[in-house]
């Protein structure tokens, strides 16, 4: 089978799936989830969306959900060698900053394109979601982690009546997703469109027209 | 004229292995030859010879330092087929993962241990292949990630039975000194350590991503590569995960194996080849089923000569350049120059190797593993510092190229898996592994220059 059949079938795969088993897949390559049962994988995924959703539920009174935080916009630095950075939030006691990176934003969009979702996922949509997402994720850093792991329910230790809930990898970023999708209202998950980065990737790397500017690894911080 | 000549090809030997022009082993058994020569020695004969003493005597020189070099790798090997270093990983983000500083450290201690047990790039591995992702899903930024497995593994370096192995063999002391010396610099580096994960989160912060990385296994770039083919064989890495997939998490019990060799040397005096060997038995019996215990020590044993070969073949070149070094003829014409620009002063000491600290990196000469060797056997052969005191040095020197060396296949294996470049995760710890370079040398003069 050529390359570009094989792309498209794993682009038709990702639209027919849910949004679930997406997501337990996405949990699945999440390092220390090597080798986990694939049910439990998936009832994470569940309460980790679940979780995403009412989290945007709840903070649908407020309005771009960046205020206090320093955004940025660089138009490189997004495409690396064997990774595509969309956006990144970065917690410090001098002040939290988000950044998005246009060049990986109009990656997504021409993956977008290809697997026929590019009226669900304009650059501006992109944009909204990117921003939406790193928000969730400052949300969750900023407390709202800990009525995540009461959600996943992740029984790590029992001492007589004491439970220890533990920190599932990952969880966060299916929350985070949610979330996003929710804000930013959009017709189809943002995990479908990182499920679909990914087998794009898989396929052709970070350069699908050997245009985009390349950033090198050294500029993680 | 003997002095300059040993010296012009002691810097040429540097040029070859910095620009890489040969690697680093190569290069050392040309020096070795070269310095041999140029101190006048015969190219055959029974006493001082080129062929005789530097190759023939000089190659198994280092020979109990290889020995624990192939046990070590293989513990090293058992322990992640075992799954004994990810379930440690995998324990500590589950019980921390909502403090990113808190992961950090746990895979900080897990890395000490591995790094006790083995060194360089298999260590890292060990600590990293799971620990450096995981860190960074948490929310360490990359090169605090990279950094984290790599003073780790220093800071385990004063522990590892290999090296008390090769630091008596290569500066002719005995083990008990070693380990004296190692066992009062292990607090040092622990406190860098810890020093480096906490000052470097609070400085960089936490960091969450809407990221995807090219799915293991996959050769992106052209190639169809996505799904592998049914017909495609795995590969041995693919099938020692598929293993340690199906047995799952290694039992708590087993997870005590990178203590075994260390207590048993260091609280029973057991020696240091069959501390190691307890350590495999240990990890046999307590993580692998008994079914398949004799097929799996054999096939760890093999895989571990692949990871033991590279510093067996620069050991073997070591040996050979302290036989060259320790010739008469180059004793006789390297002691004046050295001793002229060594300081006797104790805290001139301090000062003077605290400043050449750098000549470490990139291969220097001041890298014990390369021509740092050479040098000891020099500060030695001529008398101009004591022995342990010459230990201290290169025991001080070690635990900035186990860091921060961009050259250092440890160094180049944690950044690049974590995504950063190696000269970043260089100016990102040397700052502190300076420091506990120079507070070892400090050490070293309260202990044996004072």
């Amino acid at each position: 089978m050529s390359a570009p059949t094989a792309l498209a079938e794993q682009y038709a795969r990702i639209t027919r799936a849910r949004d679930e088993d997406l997501a337990a897949d996405l949990l699945a390559l999440t390092p220390t989830h090597e080798g986990r049962d694939r049910d439990r994988l998936r009832a994470w995924a569940s309460a980790a969306l679940r979780f995403g959703e009412r989290m945007a539920d709840e903070d649908a009174g407020e309005p771009g959900g960046t205020a206090a935080v320093e955004v940025s916009e660089r138009a490189t630095g997004g495409l690396r060698p064997r990774e595509v950075l969309l956006a990144e939030f970065v917690h410090r006691s001098a002040g939290d900053r988000v950044v998005v990176y246009t060049d990986a934003l109009d990656y997504a969009h021409r993956v977008a394109r290809a697997a026929g979702w590019g009226r669900d996922y304009t650059r501006a949509a992109l944009r909204g979601t990117a921003l939406a997402h790193e928000h969730a994720h400052r949300m969750l850093h900023d407390g709202r982690g800990r009525a995540l792991l009461r959600e996943l329910d992740h029984v790590v230790l029992r001492l007589g009546p004491l439970r220890l809930r533990g920190h599932v990898v990952g969880a966060d970023e299916i929350a985070a997703h949610a979330y996003a999708r929710r804000r930013a209202g959009l017709r189809r998950s943002p995990v479908a469109l990182t499920a679909a980065i990914a087998a794009t990737l898989a396929h052709r790397g970070p350069e699908p027209d050997r245009t985009a500017p390349r950033t090198s690894p050294g500029e993680c911080p | 004229m003997t002095a300059f000549g040993i010296l012009l090809a002691m810097a040429v030997g540097v040029g070859l292995m910095l620009t890489r022009r040969l690697p680093t082993a190569f290069a050392l058994v040309l020096l070795s030859v070269a310095i041999a020569l140029i101190a006048g020695a015969p190219l055959t004969g029974e006493e001082g010879s080129v062929l005789g003493t530097v190759v023939q005597e000089g190659a198994p020189r280092l020979a109990a330092t290889m020995v624990a070099i192939l046990l070590g790798s293989w513990l090293g090997t058992l322990m992640s087929e075992a799954g004994i270093a990810s379930t440690l990983v995998r324990k500590i983000v589950e019980f921390g993962g909502e403090r990113p500083s808190l992961v950090a450290v746990g895979v900080f201690a897990v890395a000490i241990l591995c790094g006790s047990i083995t060194g360089s790039a298999p260590a890292a591995m060990l600590a990293g292949v799971v620990g450096i992702p995981a860190m960074i899903a948490v929310g360490v930024t990359p090169t605090v990630a990279a950094g984290t497995v790599l003073v780790g593994i220093a800071a385990g370096l004063p522990l590892e039975l290999i090296n008390w192995q090769f630091l008596s063999d290569a500066i002719g002391v005995p083990v008990s000194t070693v380990q004296h010396f190692q066992l009062r610099m292990f607090p040092i580096a622990l406190a860098g350590g810890l020093a480096y994960i906490l000052i470097e989160m609070r400085r960089k912060g936490a960091r969450h991503t809407w990221a995807v990385r090219v799915p293991a296994g996959s050769g992106a770039g052209g190639e169809e590569t996505g799904d592998r083919g049914s017909g495609t064989p795995p590969s041995r890495r693919e099938r020692a995960a598929e293993r340690r997939r199906r047995r799952g998490d290694a039992p708590w019990y087993a997870l005590v194996t990178p203590l075994v060799p260390i207590v048993l040397a260091l609280g029973l005096e057991v020696p240091i080849v069959p501390s190691l060997l307890a350590g495999v038995v240990f990890a046999l019996v307590t993580a692998v089923p008994w079914r398949e215990m004799s097929s799996t020590a054999l096939r760890t044993l093999y895989r571990s000569f692949d990871v033991a070969a590279p510093p067996i073949v620069l050991f073997i070149a070591i040996g050979m350049l302290l036989a060259a070094v320790n010739l008469p003829g180059a004793v006789s014409a390297l002691t004046p120059v050295v001793t002229a620009i060594s300081p006797s002063n104790p805290w001139l000491f301090v000062l003077v190797f605290a400043v050449l600290v750098p000549l470490s990196l990139y291969r220097g000469p001041m890298n014990i593993f390369g021509l740092g060797a050479g040098v000891a056997g020099v500060l030695i052969s001529g008398s101009i510092y004591p022995a342990p005191a010459v230990l201290g040095l290169m025991a001080s020197y070690g635990q900035v190229l186990g860091v921060s060396d961009p050259t250092s296949t440890q160094t180049v294996w944690s950044s690049q898996y974590a995504g950063v470049r190696p000269e970043r995760s260089m100016l990102s710890t040397i700052p502190y592994t300076w420091v506990v370079a120079v507070a070892g040398l400090v050490l070293t003069v309260f202990l044996y220059l004072l």
